[in-house]
């Protein structure tokens, strides 16, 4: 047990440093970019008036020197000040409260698919090798992987709502619904507190199609890795013990097996949730998600430091966090792996 | 005892259900759906917000003292709105306006004059993007009486009007204003914090209230039923942010959304094609050029009157319109837009190869000439790519014997050296400050002005045109003075007008009263 604090404790030590050199890439990146922000903001005319130069001078601190800058900004960071965005003009911190949490309802309901799909899809794959079930899975996932998401959620979009009307259109909630009030700003979390059941049905039928086109690749790739890790687990001895001893094929696969093959998943799964989570844009602009991704190529196009910080630093804080659960769920799994 | 726990019991239930439901209660009547791509809103604050999604929304909540005539159709007559009548001062420098009486804000308190000059002076202090306005032509605004405003300009300005009828002149409820820590004082851009506010809440006269704005999302804007002339019969309006255009289109296709806003060339085609509603067009007030210098040491050819001359006469405006545009745009005769005081499509020139060809040889360039063409790698406004339009003009050019060597530059660094006067030929695009032709003539026409230093363009008579244009009232004379400026600046030929973008809203069939205009963009008062 205390070899596993003793892990949390240096995973924690190593993050601060890590953090902190993100911070500096990503304000020396920015700054590299030969161009005003104010230039990005202001009209022609406001520009060429000085008292309106010097007003939004002053309010963004942008007279200071850069190091300078950059100190304000990591002292503030340690407060838990992001600052605030140039273009859209609230607190970073506020700005990432209103659009994470579409992102992260989109990426839950996506990861959620690809696994409960690609899972058992790669065992029964590994399981039917060479049959025509392993055919099937291979060539869904080479679809899945290959396939634009842009291209994938045009077509779903085109097929499915305009059509045949199954699925309704881009957005989260139909604008005659009225939105359930503000709690996780997970629409699906928030209907079910305030046991609005209409708010949850749709909620859940306008997630339904962006989550299975940012599903695809990822299933895709779930897929081929389990289905690999669990012919190469089959074949070890353990496996051909367990048989030996007379239990069922099924007992084999799920009990023995599938528990060592997991791990290449687990790996996958959380590269794909740091991914997931940075906001896929292609998909968020075709469904009309406003969520990470969308916030982030908005603030880049403008070169709003501050915000471009913010979701840098959101990201990375994510896929530290993801891959530190990561490591835990390895132990978990598989005892013969160590946190040192 | 039981029987009456039950009623207390029921009524409040009751209660809680009503009481929950009074957020959901929204007016009868219909509910308009919009959709706009990539809505850029900043702040949904009158005085502070520049951008180009806004104004339409401003248009629904607030309202200015004048307005564009014949519904929004006209840009050149002014009717009153918020006013009822003004009078201007022979020396054209003081401006008083009568209010009307009994106009209500949403808030309910009366509209006066001390609204209209809380509202004007905040505009100013706040040094926002717009704050420029009024503070480059606002001397003072003083409150005459309840009901009379009177402003007091630096120097006779002919466009003042126009300028008054821009959405971020609205006239807002002062004291709901500096209830939530708004300001108009000299340090309002430091001390003013009602901008949160008034992102949620309108403080306007407008026929509709802002009810939320969730960003990235919508704006919603409901009705006001106390509206001083016949209330909209419109009970909600959406105005959905919808990112990806080929997705409008299948959301007006479907009767999911009234107008749609976004659609390209192409996807307007396939609307009109498909019979599922209608498209409104209207001609904006932007603008694409091309710029050449008149400076011996920048391009000794260009430097030539006549050589200029003949590359205005090389281009092929038809087929940059019809061909490069597919028809939604029209040929801007120079530089002043097409609906604007002065502009007459007939002063347009017309491709002639022949004489473009006798001009040079005249001006000593029988076998043409080899000149650079720097241009910026962006979309221009219309959404034409410019590197587009630099290939179609070379091609143009190149019959005539001038050959264009083209070189992409980054916008940022393009713009500083177009701006800075060292490029020879260049296109570029012009947006509107106001919707005045005093807000073009000045800028190209006037030697040292912003635009014309970029050329070095300095012809006095055409100063003096554009100026006196610009001081006198009459909007006759005004006409005739641009129209005689224009035919100057296309016979001097530094800046040759291309392009004037359309703008065409996909509207479905049962959807009447939109309508093009280039202040606001479209007035839902007359949509139903």
């Amino acid at each position: 047990m205390t070899n596993f604090w003793r892990f949390v404790g240096r995973r924690v030590v190593v993050t601060v440093p890590v953090l902190i050199l993100i911070t500096l890439l990503g304000f020396v990146l920015t700054y590299m970019i030969p161009a005003d922000p104010l230039a990005m903001v202001l009209s022609e005319r406001a520009m060429a008036n000085p008292e309106i130069v010097r007003a939004y001078r002053e309010r963004w601190g942008l007279d200071a020197p850069p190091h300078l800058r950059y100190l304000t900004y990591v002292r503030n960071l340690a407060r838990g000040d992001l600052g605030a965005s140039i273009a859209t003009q609230q607190p970073v911190a506020e700005d990432l409260k209103t659009f994470v949490p579409a992102t992260v309802e989109l990426a839950a309901a996506a990861l959620l698919l690809a696994v409960a799909i690609g899972v058992p899809l790669g065992v029964v794959a590994a399981v039917r090798r060479d049959r025509w079930p392993d055919h099937l899975a291979r060539v869904g996932s080479l679809a899945g992987v290959s396939m634009p998401a842009f291209w994938l959620g045009l077509l779903a979009l085109a097929i499915f709502s305009f059509r045949f009307g199954i699925a309704p259109g881009p957005g989260r909630l139909d604008p005659q619904i009225m939105p359930p009030p503000l709690w996780t700003g997970l629409l699906v979390v928030d209907s079910l507190l305030a046991r609005r059941w209409d708010a949850l049905a749709d909620a859940l039928r306008h997630l339904a199609l962006p989550a299975l086109v940012l599903a695809a690749y990822v299933m895709g790739v779930i897929t081929r890795v389990t289905r690999s890790s669990v012919l190469d687990t089959l074949t070890q001895d353990y496996v051909r013990t367990a048989r030996a001893k007379g239990a069922t094929e099924g007992a084999v696969v799920i009990h023995h097996a599938l528990r060592n093959a997991l791990i290449p998943t687990l790996t996958v799964i959380g590269l794909a949730v740091g991914n997931l989570m940075a906001g896929a844009v292609m998909t968020e602009t075709i469904f009309a998600w406003p969520g990470l991704g969308r916030y982030a190529v908005d603030a880049a196009g403008k070169l709003d430091f501050p915000a471009i910080m913010g979701v840098t630093l959101f990201v990375a804080v994510v896929y530290v966090a993801v891959n530190f659960v990561v490591d835990v769920a390895y132990v978990v799994l598989d005892p013969r792996i160590r946190l040192d | 005892m039981r029987t009456s726990l039950t009623m207390i019991a029921s009524l409040a239930i009751v209660a809680l259900l009503v009481g929950a439901g009074g957020l959901a209660a929204a007016p009868s009547g219909k509910v308009l759906v919009v959709a706009i791509a990539k809505m850029d809103i900043r702040t949904l604050d009158p005085h502070r917000q520049y951008e180009i999604s806004p104004p339409q929304i401003m248009r629904a909540a607030y309202e200015t003292l004048v307005t564009p005539g014949d519904q929004g159709r006209s840009l050149t007559k002014l009717e009153p709105l918020l006013a009822q009548s003004y009078t201007i001062s022979p020396d054209g420098k003081v401006y008083t306006f009568t209010l009307r009486r009994g106009v209500r804000f949403h808030t309910g308190a009366v509209m006066t004059a001390a609204d209209v000059v809380f509202s004007y002076r905040r505009l100013g202090n706040l040094k926002d993007n717009p704050a420029w306005l009024q503070s480059d032509h606002v001397e003072r605004i003083e409150a005459v009486d309840d009901s009379t405003v009177r402003i007091t300009l630096k120097e006779p300005n002919a466009a003042f009007l126009s300028i008054l009828t821009s959405p971020n002149f609205a006239v807002v409820d002062s004291k709901a204003v500096q209830a939530h820590n708004g300001t108009d004082a000299t340090n309002a851009d430091k001390a003013d914090k009602a901008t949160d506010w008034l992102d949620q809440n309108s403080a306007g006269t407008g026929p509709f209230v802002l009810r939320k704005w969730t960003r990235g999302v919508e704006v919603v804007l409901e009705r006001n039923a106390a509206y001083w002339r016949q209330p909209s019969p419109l009970g909600r309006i959406v105005i959905r942010d919808i990112p990806d255009p080929p997705t409008q289109l299948g959301q007006i296709a479907r009767g999911d959304v009234a107008i749609a806003q976004s659609l390209d060339a192409d996807l307007i085609a396939r609307f009109r094609q498909s019979g599922r509603g209608q498209v409104v067009e209207g001609n904006t007030l932007d603008m694409t050029y091309l710029a050449m210098t008149t400076n011996v040491t920048i391009s000794s050819p260009l430097a030539e009157r006549r050589v200029r001359q003949a590359i205005a006469y090389a281009i092929d405006y038809d087929g940059i319109i019809n061909g490069l545009m597919r028809g939604s745009a029209v040929q801007i005769p120079s530089i002043i837009p097409v609906g604007l005081l002065g502009t007459e499509p007939a002063l347009a020139l017309k491709r002639d190869i022949a004489r473009a060809k006798t001009l040079l040889q005249e001006a000593g360039y029988p076998n043409g000439f080899s000149i650079k063409m720097v241009y910026p790698t962006r979309v221009l406004v219309g959404g034409l790519s410019a590197e587009t339009l630099a290939t179609k003009l070379q091609a143009d050019l190149a019959q005539i014997g001038v050959s264009l060597q083209l070189e992409p530059r980054e916008t940022v660094t393009w713009r500083a050296d177009y701006r800075a006067g060292k490029l020879a030929i260049t296109i570029a695009d012009w947006t509107p400050d106001f919707a005045d032709s005093h807000g073009w003539a000045i800028p190209f026409a006037v030697s040292g002005a912003s635009a014309a230093k970029r050329v070095y363009y300095d012809n006095p008579r055409a100063g003096a045109l554009a100026t006196e244009a610009g001081r006198i009232t009459d909007p006759r004379r005004r006409a005739e003075l641009y129209r005689n400026l224009q035919r100057i600046l296309i016979n001097d030929a530094a800046f040759v007008g291309l392009i004037q973008p359309k703008v065409n809203i996909a509207v479905s069939p049962r959807t009447t009263g939109v309508a093009y205009n280039a202040v606001y963009f479209l007035d839902y008062y007359y949509v139903k």
